[in-house]
C-alpha cells in the first residue's frame, strides 16, 4: 500500500527497472476506501520490494498478505 | 477590397508559441483518442494509462529543470495560477512582500489586492528605464522589511530584460524567493538544482511549446508552508473529508488537463531535441538582426537593453505619430504580421520604461521564426513609417 497514485507510478518505474514482477491493482476495499491503486507482488519478493522502494524514497503504508483472496496486514 | 492570401508571420511568441511542433499535436490527439480517462481514480486500465501519462509529464518537467523529485512539480492551468498559488499560499496577515516595478499583472494584481485588504505591506523597488532590477535597492528592502516573499520575473514580457537570478539569490536573505519564469522557461537554460530559488512558476504554452491550459509551480524543498488554492477530490485519502498533506495531491484537486500535459511533455521533448542552448543562440541571432534593422529607423524608438545577450527575443517599440494599435493593425492587415500592442498586462513595466499609458508594439520571436521573418518585419516597419 502506497500513499497516492504518484507513488504507485514511481514504484512502477522503479520496479520495472529492477525487473521485479508486479501488478498494479485497485486498492482492495477491505483494506481502504481509497480510490487509488496498490502494487501486488509475489509474497517471497515483499522484503526486497520494500527495500527497493525505500531506497527510492517511496514510503509504504503497510504490507498486506493475501491468503485465499483475503488480505491481512503483516505486522512489522 | 480584395486581399491576396499571404503567409502569416507570427511574432507574438511572448504571448503564446505558435504553431506547435507536430509531436505536440500528436500527443494531444493520442491522449484524446486512446486514454483520456480519469487518472488515479478509476482503477481500470485506461485510468492507469492516463495516470502514467500524467506521471511521465511530471517526470519530464522535473528532469528538464533539474529537479530531483517530480512530486515538487505542481501542475496548474497557467503561470498566472502558479503565481496566485505561490502568493496567496505563502503570505500570512501582516507579512511584507518585496518586488520590482517590472512585474506582470499576474503578480501585481494579487499583491495589490492583498495590500488593499490590509493583509500585506508591499514594497515595489523601481527598476531602470531598460527594465533592469535595482539589486542594491532590493537588498536594502529585504534587509529592512524582512519580507515573507521576494518576487522577481526572470525576464520582462515587455522589454525582454533578463534578470540575474544568481545575484537575486545572493541578496534574498531569509525571504522566500518566487521567480516568474513565464518568459524564460524553454528559451533560457534553467537548472533549479544550482539556483537557490524557492518557488519557480512556469507556463507550458510559451517557449515550452505545450498547449494552452498547462503550467506549473516548482517547490524547492516540498516543505514550504504553502496553502493550496483549492481543495477537492484527489483520488487519494478518499475516506477523509480533509485535503491530503502529501505532494502533489495537496495542490492538485479535480481532474487535470490530461491531454494538455501529454502535449506539454511532447513540447519539452521537442525543445530538448533542439537544445535550449541552441534555441537561445538562434533567438540571439534573430534579435540581433531585428535590432540592427529597427534601431536606425526614423520615428521608431526601441525600449529595453537593445542588446540580445541581455534580453529574451522580445523588443518593444513606439512609432512617432502613430498609436501602437494603429501600427499593429497595419502590420497585420498589410503584411500578415502578428504582434501584440498595448500594455501587455504589465502597466507597472510600461510606467517604468516611460511608455504609459499608450503602451508599445511588442515583437517577440520564437523557435519557428527565421531570418526571413525578421526581414519581413523590418521591411514592414520601413513601409509604415514612410507613409
Amino acid at each position: 500500500m502506497l500513499y497516492s497514485i504518484h507513488n504507485v507510478m514511481k514504484a512502477e518505474q522503479v520496479l520495472r527497472s529492477k525487473e521485479v514482477l508486479f501488478d498494479t491493482i485497485p486498492v482492495p476495499k477491505e483494506i481502504s476506501a481509497d480510490c487509488g491503486m496498490a502494487i501486488l507482488v509475489a509474497a517471497e519478493d515483499r522484503q526486497r520490494v520494500q527495500t527497493i522502494l525505500g531506497k527510492n524514497g517511496i514510503d509504504s503504508k503497510g504490507i498486506y498478505l493475501r491468503t485465499y483472496g483475503r488480505y491481512e496486514k503483516e505486522n512489522d | 477590397m480584395t486581399r491576396l492570401p499571404r503567409k502569416t508571420i507570427y511574432l507574438d511568441h511572448a504571448a503564446t508559441s505558435f504553431p506547435k511542433p507536430e509531436k505536440v499535436k500528436q500527443a494531444v490527439m493520442d491522449h484524446l483518442e486512446k486514454y483520456s480517462a480519469s487518472p488515479g481514480r478509476s482503477g481500470h486500465s485506461l485510468s492507469l494509462a492516463a495516470s502514467r501519462s500524467l506521471f511521465e509529464a511530471r517526470e519530464t518537467i522535473a528532469a528538464f529543470f533539474h529537479v530531483d523529485d517530480s512530486r515538487k512539480v505542481i501542475f496548474t492551468r497557467n503561470v498566472t495560477e502558479s503565481l496566485n498559488l505561490a502568493i496567496y499560499g505563502m503570505v500570512r496577515e501582516g507579512d511584507h512582500v518585496v518586488t520590482t516595478s517590472m512585474e506582470h499583472n499576474s503578480v501585481m494584481r494579487p499583491l495589490r489586492n492583498l495590500e488593499a485588504k490590509g493583509m500585506i505591506q508591499l514594497t515595489v523597488v523601481l527598476s531602470s528605464p531598460e527594465g533592469l532590477p535595482d539589486i542594491e535597492g532590493l537588498a536594502l528592502a529585504v534587509q529592512s522589511k524582512n519580507p515573507r516573499l521576494l518576487i522577481v520575473n526572470h525576464a520582462s514580457n515587455v522589454t525582454g530584460t533578463l534578470v540575474d537570478l544568481e545575484r537575486i539569490t545572493e541578496i534574498k536573505g531569509s525571504a522566500c524567493l518566487l521567480v516568474d519564469g513565464a518568459q524564460t522557461a524553454g528559451s533560457i537554460p534553467i537548472h533549479l538544482d544550482s539556483l537557490d530559488v524557492d518557488l519557480f512558476a512556469f507556463t507550458g504554452h510559451k517557449a515550452l511549446q505545450g498547449p494552452q491550459g498547462t503550467g506549473g509551480l516548482i517547490l524547492k524543498t516540498g516543505q514550504e508552508p504553502l496553502h493550496p488554492l483549492m481543495q477537492g477530490g484527489t483520488g487519494s485519502h478518499s475516506e477523509f473529508e480533509q485535503q491530503p498533506d502529501f505532494l502533489p495531491d495537496r495542490f492538485e484537486s479535480g481532474t487535470p488537463n490530461g491531454c494538455g500535459f501529454a502535449g506539454l511533455a511532447a513540447g519539452i521533448s521537442a525543445v530538448e531535441e533542439r537544445g535550449v542552448t541552441a534555441i537561445r543562440e538562434h533567438e540571439i541571432k534573430l534579435t540581433q538582426k531585428l535590432l540592427e534593422g529597427v534601431l536606425p529607423l526614423d520615428r521608431i524608438q526601441v525600449f529595453g537593453p537593445k542588446d540580445p545577450h541581455k534580453q529574451t527575443a522580445v523588443i518593444s517599440i513606439q512609432v512617432d505619430g502613430m498609436s501602437p494599435s494603429e501600427v499593429g493593425f497595419q502590420l497585420d492587415r498589410e503584411f500578415g504580421i502578428c504582434v501584440r500592442t498595448g500594455l501587455h498586462c504589465a502597466p507597472a513595466a510600461h510606467r517604468t520604461i516611460g511608455t504609459f499609458p499608450q503602451g508599445t508594439v511588442r515583437i517577440s520571436l520564437g523557435i519557428t521564426n527565421s531570418m526571413e521573418d525578421v526581414e519581413a518585419a523590418i521591411g514592414a516597419l520601413q513601409w509604415i513609417i514612410s507613409r
